[in-house]
């Protein structure tokens, strides 16, 4: 005779042994309520209006924290910056990232010991390198002014300058970056097969032939990726620019997760902090599937 | 010379030049740390120290609970990452080792996460974290990051390495689920777990934002919180400041040295991956 399966019969035959299922718990227990709770919580608190920093959703008022926003200038200047932050990391740091990397697998002897050198800024702490940035940066006793006078060039107030601000920060973002991107393209170039090369020069290829018709779209899928990920860590940038500027002088150098954590945490403004928050979502998220979407379909070779 | 051969010497030399040029701020900065007040403000600039004085290493613990300092930062990134590497090697043998309804949509929905980046939410975590009673304590410090979408990934593809075979081996004689994991996958898993600790414990010792807006008190602060008031209350004072500096960042450069192969290795695979 049939019999209907018990509750616990059927949990089983769905796979979910108390191992599994306290697993389970343990994984996605902190992720809903660090993760998934915070990402819903932050579209609702940008769409209400509350009457103090821990009761943040009085009242809603449908789009008129998105209107305050956009008609506030400074959230256009961090717009602005944001963007041309990332607009003048990208091309330093791989203008500067291929042909070191280039470099470093053309030569045999000391190769390790030189790829560490250039990854050694990468594991320095930020908030630190950025204090001792500031030493550097100094107008009086700074050693790149001193350099600079050496050169020849004249000496600038490289932080509390608005025209230099935001490009000394990006030259200690690519400093401090750089070494990453070194080690993704050196693991990209040492991964094609040395007979493509060997194959094209039977063919009478010379050395600029090889580079342009066997490492430039051989590297494409990897040059993507560094991009990518290059202009997501750069849009994201933080820690310099409350430490060396605070976002001045005159907003020079406040971006979009600075004008977030100054209107959430010194303004207590935590609604339009959620507001901007979501477009950093928003622009962020664009990138990534854009990135996702091309992977896809033009990984193979 | 052939012209080879001197394209390979000019090749040495840039390079030399370039990764002469990255390394020197991190050695600027210990060799300030040992000047004299008078010595680091002048100009043209010294490189060694001609009067070596430890001065500003104990000024910098007589005048800050700079200790203090430390020991929050060690705490905090020890017990996170030991945590992180059991949440992400449970995931990993969890997700690909079995089967349950809805798998492939838990395991989406973690990886979703990797999409979202922290930054973002900051602003609602803060208000989750005050509502559980996380701000001002370590527990506000290390219990939003107990689980890794990183790491779980990671650690998935590791897994996929691993045998059914030997799985099953240890059912047939009478291991326990709990005790496959704990006594066979994971000590299978130690070379994937010791380039995700390197990984979590990096990043856990330098983070910053996420510290400064949970931290309350001076005497919670983790380190890198610490030389950022230090910076600014102590502005001018670039003695104090540099050797704040060395003492952060030093230990990390040196355990990467020793290290450094094995990291660099395990950076560029998970990165090619990522």
């Amino acid at each position: 005779m049939y019999r209907m399966p018990t509750l616990k019969r059927r949990i089983k035959s769905w796979g979910f042994t108390p191992f599994v299922a306290i697993s389970l718990v343990i994984l996605l227990m902190p992720l809903f309520v660090f993760s998934f709770w915070p990402i819903v919580e932050g579209f609702i608190l940008s769409f209400f209006r509350g009457s103090s920093v821990l009761r943040p959703v009085d009242e809603f008022v449908k789009l008129r924290n998105y209107k305050d926003m956009l008609s506030d200038r400074i959230f256009r200047t961090a717009i602005v910056n944001t963007f041309k932050f990332s607009l003048m990391v990208l091309p330093m740091n791989i203008l500067l990232s291929l042909p070191i990397a280039l470099g470093l697998n053309t030569i045999t002897r000391f190769r390790e010991a030189l790829r560490s050198a250039y990854f050694l800024p990468a594991v320095t702490s930020v908030v630190a390198v950025s204090i001792v940035w500031i030493y550097l940066y100094n107008p009086h006793v700074g050693l790149i002014n001193t350099v600079v006078e050496v050169l020849g060039l004249m000496p600038q107030a490289w932080l509390s300058d608005p025209k230099w601000a935001l490009f000394s920060i990006a030259v200690m973002w690519v400093w401090r970056d750089l070494g990453y991107n070194v080690v993704v393209f050196l693991a990209g170039l040492q991964g094609i097969p040395t007979y493509f090369y060997e194959a094209a020069r039977i063919d009478g290829a010379n050395g600029f032939q090889l580079f342009r018709y066997i490492t430039v779209p051989l590297l494409r899928p990897v040059m993507q990726f560094v991009v990518i990920m290059t202009a997501i860590s750069s849009f994201k940038v933080f820690d310099p620019i409350q430490v060396m500027t605070s976002g001045g002088p005159m907003r020079a150098t406040t971006n979009l997760v600075f004008y977030v954590y100054e209107h959430a945490f010194e303004y207590l403004k935590m609604n339009q902090a959620a507001a901007a928050s979501v477009v950093l979502f928003g622009i962020i998220l664009l990138i990534t599937l854009l990135q996702l979407f091309h992977f896809r379909t033009q990984w193979e070779y | 010379m052939n012209t080879r051969s001197l394209k390979l010497v000019a090749l040495y030399i840039v390079l030399t030049a370039g990764a002469v040029i990255m390394v020197f701020p991190i050695i600027w900065t210990l060799v300030s740390s040992f000047k004299t007040p008078a010595e680091i403000m002048r100009i043209p600039p010294t490189f060694l120290p001609q009067q070596f004085t430890l001065r500003n290493f104990e000024q910098l613990f007589e005048t800050l609970p700079f200790g203090r300092y430390y020991v929050n930062s060690l705490i905090v990134a020890i017990t996170t990452t030991l945590l992180v590497l059991f949440t992400s090697s449970l995931g990993g043998y969890l997700f690909d080792k079995y089967n349950f309804l809805g798998k492939n949509l838990f395991f989406i929905l973690i990886l979703a996460n990797l999409m979202v980046p922290f930054e973002v939410l900051l602003v609602p975590l803060f208000r989750i974290s005050h509502s559980f009673g996380l701000v001002g304590n370590y527990g506000g410090l290390i219990i939003p990051f107990l689980v890794s979408p990183f790491g779980l990934y990671l650690m998935k593809q590791f897994c996929h390495e691993v045998p059914n075979d030997l799985i099953e081996a240890a059912r047939i004689d009478g291991s326990s689920e709990f005790g496959t994991f704990f006594r066979i996958m994971l000590p299978l898993m130690k070379p994937a777990l010791s380039a995700l600790s390197i990984f979590t414990f990096m990043g856990n010792w330098n983070s910053y934002l996420w510290p400064l807006v949970v931290i309350n008190s001076t005497l919670m602060r983790t380190l890198p919180v610490g030389l950022a008031a230090m910076q600014s209350d102590f502005g001018t004072r670039y003695g104090l400041i540099m050797a704040g500096s060395t003492l952060s960042i030093w230990p990390v450069v040196l355990l990467f040295l020793v290290i450094q192969r094995q990291f660099i290795e395990s950076l560029a695979l998970t990165g090619l991956k990522g």
